[in-house]
């Protein structure tokens, strides 16, 4: 039994309807929501490894002070932008299973290793030798995972994934994520997830400890800076496409608010601004998914699948977005309890220290 | 191997791991939750320790469970990206919904967790609520894709060129989550959670009874274990059996296999283990006739059924042995109580080493029934991944190199599950009444 032709035209260029552009605007949100909070996650991981200095203990404890909380809560934003994925745009996720498994496995592992070594080591009834070693890895997996991630999405955008007529993969897994090009975006974000890391945490440290992180989030905008400006270039040519729509189309005005959000967030930290510094990075990542996002419109993987083409059903989405727009009715003020108590003030209504039970 | 049974081998391996963690995800926080009630009215007693130390154990569970969870859900495009083009639009809706709902977890159990010094005792036990019930949640949504892979519903049929296939443009997302199998599946996966977990916790404390540390937390630990497997388990034969006659009428050749009918016809034997079988029984169970006619695996077509029959009912008999072995347990454990109780004592717990050292391998035989279980409603699916519509073999990746994943994945599982045992077991001699044996 041969597989059963079930999208002929997945590179349809007809214009999405109404729910794939919605659709797709959920996916990006739940993606910025991944890159600020689940890469600054990762980002703080990033620092862990290269906790040095006089408070390096310090570092590493703030660090893990500040993820401990929300970081699965942060993490579950990769989940339902992959299922919202899967559910309104099945041809696309197809695709990109078949076109990209060893990056997205790599990125697995790193998750795994990531999240089973943070919880290994936060386990404080453990011998310490053994929780060292397990930040040792909880770091390593920190740079591994957003270094795939983001060559696997500068894959979706080479035109380097290639269909048979039956709508299946028939490049070679290599294709795509080791051009200079996939490697620098990789690179980029890297150091992009570093940035806003070091920025969160000068935010939540104080006296000398804040400066550690703010030296730290200067060096890395300068790394960002860097990688930037290696990988910009090369985008012309590995990326064409994108590259037209950055330039001359709908995309352009990205090229220059990302950058803009960077140097502000720069600059502000220069000055000591932290709260500032944060939003502003917060607004340069969601600049560069948007830009991204716009620049790729209306292809999902560049040339052979398009938003129209890889739709599922109007009704499947519409079931999607009525879903999402209910569970957000739960998911917000969940999500404010848990930031308000462990990021903000204490609201009165629910914490009382006082009728708190003491600290074992 | 080809890469079709690499591709298996990996997706089994992964759900195989993955399927502890949700199971204790979904049962533990139910636990926590009633110990915790508990501490609220008895704050003197080891109620809240117990809490206190299962909430650090469900700490690192629900990373395990919430990484294993993220490599699944991409595995679906990594392994059967057939599968999910097919699939993604019909029964996408449940998969979201149980995003949200394991989100939910997620948050609440950041606040349980890191939440001990800063909420009060009442809001603490209020925060955990909405654990249990969003881990029971997102099992039942998990359970509709599950149940709709085994009778598929929710879409029109269009002629495809080997039979009908799906038509996509007809998916009806709601409809396709009431599968006929729903109603029976899903009250089993959550009971089979209960039953796990509940046998699980009474274990760890009834080995320490064993060893005659006979304190406070370790007699609550297993009796809050205990109350709740045994709660559950006279419901989950009742859904197994409801469960199973719901597989004869809608998956005659599971049926076969698992039930291990080599022939069709009525007054079919109920199929014990070493060749020993009731007379009529399995017929007689079906609807309480014994003349009731089972299709045998004689007349279900090979193209309906997996490699080796013989191991789904291998797999059912495991189970059903596991859910037995545990119901014996619970049973001499409430009549030792009882007789206790006669006698004028307190609620005082057995000190039978037969009783506890079935409460022993009561934590064993729940996760036992958990896998075999599902290996009978897996492996009794195939070739099948979508039943009737798709097969495994047409759903798999044609990319080359599976075997790297799967080892690559079986490396990391075992190093994750060896280092978790270890930590989890650190834990148990953590708490000063299990360590000194007060």
């Amino acid at each position: 039994m041969s597989v059963p032709l079930v999208y002929s035209s997945i590179g349809d260029l007809a214009d999405p309807n109404i729910t794939s552009l919605l659709a797709a605007g959920l996916i990006i949100v739940a993606l910025i929501a991944y890159a600020v909070l689940g890469g600054a996650d990762y980002g703080g991981g990033v620092w862990d490894l290269f906790a040095r200095g006089p408070r390096a203990k310090e570092q590493r404890t703030l660090i893990a002070q500040a993820m401990g909380p929300v970081w699965e809560a942060n993490h579950i934003w990769l989940i339902f932008a992959v299922v919202v994925l899967f559910t309104c745009f099945p041809a696309a996720f197809a695709v990109v299973g078949e076109a990209l498994p060893v990056p997205i496995s790599i990125a697995l592992i790193g998750i795994s290793l990531r999240g089973a070594a943070f919880a290994f080591r936060a386990s404080y009834w453990a011998p310490s030798a053994f929780r060292d070693r397990m930040g040792t890895i909880f770091g390593m997996a920190s740079l591994i995972t957003p270094f795939g991630m983001g060559a696997a999405l500068a894959a979706l955008a080479s035109g380097d994934i290639t269909l048979n007529s039956a709508g299946v993969v028939d490049s070679s897994v290599w294709a795509g994520w080791l051009t200079p090009f996939a490697l620098g975006v990789g690179a980029l974000a890297l150091s992009l997830v570093a940035y806003l890391a070091a920025t969160f945490l000068c935010l939540e440290a104080e006296g000398k400890l804040r400066e550690d992180f703010r030296q730290r989030a200067l060096g890395a905008a300068v790394a960002v800076g860097i990688t930037a400006t290696i990988t910009l270039p090369l985008a012309s040519d590995a990326v064409p496409s994108l590259w037209v729509s950055l330039t001359q189309g709908v995309a352009r005005p990205f090229l220059v608010i990302a950058p803009t959000f960077g140097v502000a967030s720069l600059v502000a930290l220069y000055v000591r601004q932290h709260r500032l510094a944060a939003v502003a990075a917060v607004g340069q990542t969601a600049a560069i998914l948007v830009g991204w996002g716009a620049a790729s419109y209306p292809y999902l993987i560049f040339p052979t699948v398009t938003l129209s083409g890889a739709a599922a059903a109007p009704q499947v989405q519409l079931a999607i977005l009525v879903g999402a727009g209910a569970g957000l009715l739960v998911l917000v003020p969940s999500l404010w309890l848990l930031f308000s108590l462990f990021k903000g003030k204490m609201p009165g209504m629910v914490v009382s220290p006082k009728g708190a039970r003491p600290r074992r | 191997m080809d890469e079709l049974l690499f591709a298996r081998a990996q997706m089994g391996l992964s759900l195989i791991f993955h399927i502890v963690f949700s199971v204790l995800g979904m049962a533990l926080p139910v636990l926590i939750v009633g110990v915790e009630w508990k501490s609220l009215r008895d704050p003197k007693g080891p109620w809240l320790a117990l809490a206190r130390t299962w909430s650090k154990a469900m700490a690192v569970l629900f990373v395990i469970g919430a990484v294993s969870g993220t490599a699944l859900s991409m595995e679906f495009g990594l392994l059967w990206p057939t599968f999910m083009r097919q699939a993604g639009g019909v029964i996408g809706l449940p998969f979201a919904l149980e995003g949200y709902a394991f989100f939910v977890e997620a948050i609440f159990l950041g606040i349980y967790v890191y939440g001990w010094d800063r909420l009060t005792p009442r809001a603490h036990w209020l925060v955990g609520i909405p654990i249990a019930i969003s881990g029971m949640v997102s099992g039942a949504f998990i359970t509709i894709v599950n149940a709709w892979m085994n009778a598929p519903v929710g879409f029109e049929t269009i002629a495809g060129p080997n039979g009908p296939t799906i038509d996509q443009s007809s998916a009806d997302p709601i409809s396709a989550m009431l599968s006929p199998m729903v109603i029976t599946q899903v009250p089993h996966v959550m009971l089979s959670a209960l039953v796990a977990v509940g046998g699980g916790v009474a274990a760890v404390y009834a080995w320490a009874w064993l060893k005659n540390r006979t304190s406070a937390y370790n007699r609550a630990g297993m009796l809050a274990g205990t109350v709740m497997f045994s709660i559950a388990i006279p419901l989950q034969f009742i859904s197994g059996h409801l469960s199973t006659v719901k597989i004869y009428d809608e998956q005659p050749s599971k049926f076969a296999a698992a039930e291990g009918i080599l022939e069709t016809g009525p007054n079919q034997p109920l199929h014990l283990p070493f060749g020993l079988e009731i007379p009529g029984l399995t017929s007689f169970l079906i609807n309480f006739d014994t003349s009731t006619v089972v299709t045998g695996l004689n007349d279900i077509p090979s193209t309906d059924l997996p490699e080796k029959p013989e191991l789904v009912h291998l797999a059912f008999q495991l189970m059903v042995g596991s859910g037995l072995l545990m119901t014996a347990a619970a049973a001499l454990f409430w009549a030792s109580v009882l007789r206790r109780r006669r006698a004028g004592k307190r609620l005082e717990l057995p000190t039978n080493r037969l009783i506890l050292w079935l409460l022993v391998l009561s934590g064993p035989a729940g996760f036992l029934a958990v896998e075999t279980g599902w290996m009978v409603t897996e492996y009794g699916r195939q070739p099948w991944v979508i039943r009737g519509f798709l097969t495994t073999a047409d759903a798999v990746t044609k990319q080359p190199g599976i075997a790297g994943t799967f080892i690559a994945f079986m490396v990391l599982y075992a190093a994750l599950g060896i280092v978790l045992i270890w930590v989890l077991l650190r834990l148990r001699t953590e708490h000063p009444d299990t360590r000194m044996g007060a």
